[in-house]
């Protein structure tokens, strides 16, 4: 039996406790942040959208963060529960992207007059959120687990290290460009109702990378499963 | 012991490979004929102006180098999976990296060969001046191939043995040449342009760097790639 | 005020993603835990 980092005993009704105290502080961070933010001098109401834009990035950038870790520690250490973590993380990344790039979106029309930029962060952005695909893709097709497990690291670890090469070259060819740089420097007025969605989103998003080891790790339980089931049946045959 | 054999083995896989290639030649052909037929389709997608031509023409030029030269990396590994040498090739003591390196150089003189011939034709199809910037541009397209080659032979020693091999490759490859693309479509386009604001001695510096921080990360990601 | 239109709408998207994915994964697990159940012993499906 592969070590876990999630004991066998919490159950999936502990997991739906967590879920449900993360999206209740998250309806209570919205409200206050809702509530309690001023009409920004420059973008009116439209300054509530940074509420849930802000921290969906944060929130999916430390799932990167894991998808890293979890690839290194998995070429080091070869326990494939870093290699699940990875995994998980990198779907949760996956959905907290497209996500946020959805709600920069919706948030630059009306600010900026256009759908999308061609701004360092958002263009790093996108090429992370093409780089996951990837990653996914690959781990989809490749059956044998070893194999998988080792390919998708090194994948992971490349396509982390590109994240800042990428964001690095983009900002170099923006500025030789000379075009508008993106407006985020946060007024305290809104700080306090920032930091609450922050802590909200980082909820979600242990449940939700929780939630998708779990899914993980039984995965890999039914494949073995049906794995053993194939060799005992092939025995009967032989004997 | 040590690095005068590994240097050996480089060679020994940079030449077989070569010389496979160089007896069928016919992947070499669709290769280039794919490529001039690209740079024709720019042509008619870009509009017969002049200017407009010239002015996208850098661009143009490194996507027809990365549509056509994506083909050759797979066919590298392919051919050694097919007869079973690759698990041969790994048998062979000594160091599997030199693999990598033996397979980054042959698909470099293979993807080097296809521009030799597609640089010409792209200077005759877009009206660019090729004389003046010659000794620049030929460095530019160098460091650019290298860096192209790099990835490309360290993810096609993974995509070639998936089952969707002609999807995951790009998918794979492209996002992760971003900024290789990024340098040396900016640099060369200067280039072509005169560079009256010289700024081309910047990306190519810049080119250098992400050649190196690609080489060093592939090489050494490698040997977990290759290993059974 | 049609700036309110974007609000509601990121606001809505946001809650429409992660319910969705919630949903999504306990679908998942549940399917996983019948699965490992009807294999016989579901030691690591039932605490």
């Amino acid at each position: 039996m592969p070590g876990s980092f999630v004991p066998a005993v919490v159950s999936r009704r502990r997991y739906q406790i967590l879920g449900i105290i993360a999206l209740a502080a998250l309806v209570g961070a919205e409200l206050l942040g809702l509530s309690a933010s001023p009409p920004d001098r420059d973008m009116g109401h439209l300054q509530k959208i940074m509420y849930v834009h802000v921290p969906a990035a944060w929130s999916a950038f430390l799932a990167f963060f894991v998808v890293f870790i979890g690839s290194v520690l998995y070429l080091w250490k070869r326990e494939e529960r870093y290699d699940l973590l990875a995994a998980a993380a990198a779907e949760v990344a996956l959905v907290l992207t497209a996500l946020t790039l959805a709600l920069g979106s919706i948030w630059g029309r009306p600010t900026w007059g256009v759908w999308w930029t061609w701004d360092p962060r958002l263009t790093t952005t996108a090429i992370l959120l093409v780089m996951t695909v990837g990653y996914l893709a690959l781990r989809s097709f490749v059956d044998e687990p070893d194999r998988r497990a080792r390919w998708s690291a090194a994948v992971g670890i490349l396509a982390s290290l590109n994240v800042l090469v990428v964001y690095k070259s983009v900002q170099w060819w923006r500025t030789l460009h000379q075009v508008q740089s993106s407006p985020s420097t946060v007024d305290p007025a809104y700080a306090l109702g920032l930091r609450l969605n922050a802590l909200a989103f980082l909820l979600v998003l242990v449940y939700f990378i929780l939630l998708r080891y779990r899914a993980a790790r039984l995965e890999r339980l039914v494949e073995a499963q049906a794995e053993a089931r194939e060799l005992a049946q092939g025995e009967e045959l032989h004997v | 012991m040590g690095l005068p054999r590994e240097a050996g083995r480089v060679a020994a896989v940079a030449w077989k490979d070569l010389t496979a290639e160089r007896r069928t030649k016919a992947n070499f052909n669709a290769v280039v004929f794919l490529a001039a037929l690209i740079l024709f389709l720019f042509g008619f997608a870009l509009g017969p102006d002049a200017e407009a031509l010239r002015a996208a023409a850098a661009g143009a030029l490194w996507l027809t180098v990365l549509f056509s030269g994506v083909l050759a990396f797979n066919h590298s590994y392919q051919v050694e999976l097919e007869s079973g040498a690759l698990e041969a090739l790994l048998l062979y003591p000594g160091d599997h990296r030199s693999i990598f390196l033996g397979k980054l150089i042959a698909n470099l003189v293979f993807v080097l060969l296809v521009e030799a011939i597609v640089l010409p034709l792209a200077a005759v199809l877009y009206h660019l001046p090729l004389l003046r910037p010659f000794p620049g541009l030929a460095g530019v397209l160098l460091l650019g191939t290298v860096g192209f080659v790099t990835l490309g032979t360290f993810y096609a020693a993974i995509a070639s043995r998936v089952r969707a091999r002609e999807v995951l490759l790009p998918l794979l490859l492209f996002p992760m040449l971003v900024p290789v693309l990024l340098a040396a479509v900016e640099a060369t386009g200067a280039l072509l342009a005169g560079d009256p604001m010289k700024e081309s001695g910047g990306w190519i510096r810049l080119l250098l760097i992400f050649d190196v921080i690609f080489f060093v990360a592939s090489f050494f990601a490698f040997e977990y790639v290759i290993e059974e | 005020m049609s700036e309110w239109r974007f609000i509601v709408a990121a606001y809505g998207l946001t809650w429409v993603v992660l319910v969705a994915y919630a949903i999504r994964l306990q679908v998942r697990l549940r399917r996983l835990e019948r699965q490992l159940g009807a294999n016989g012993n579901g030691a690591e499906a039932t605490p």
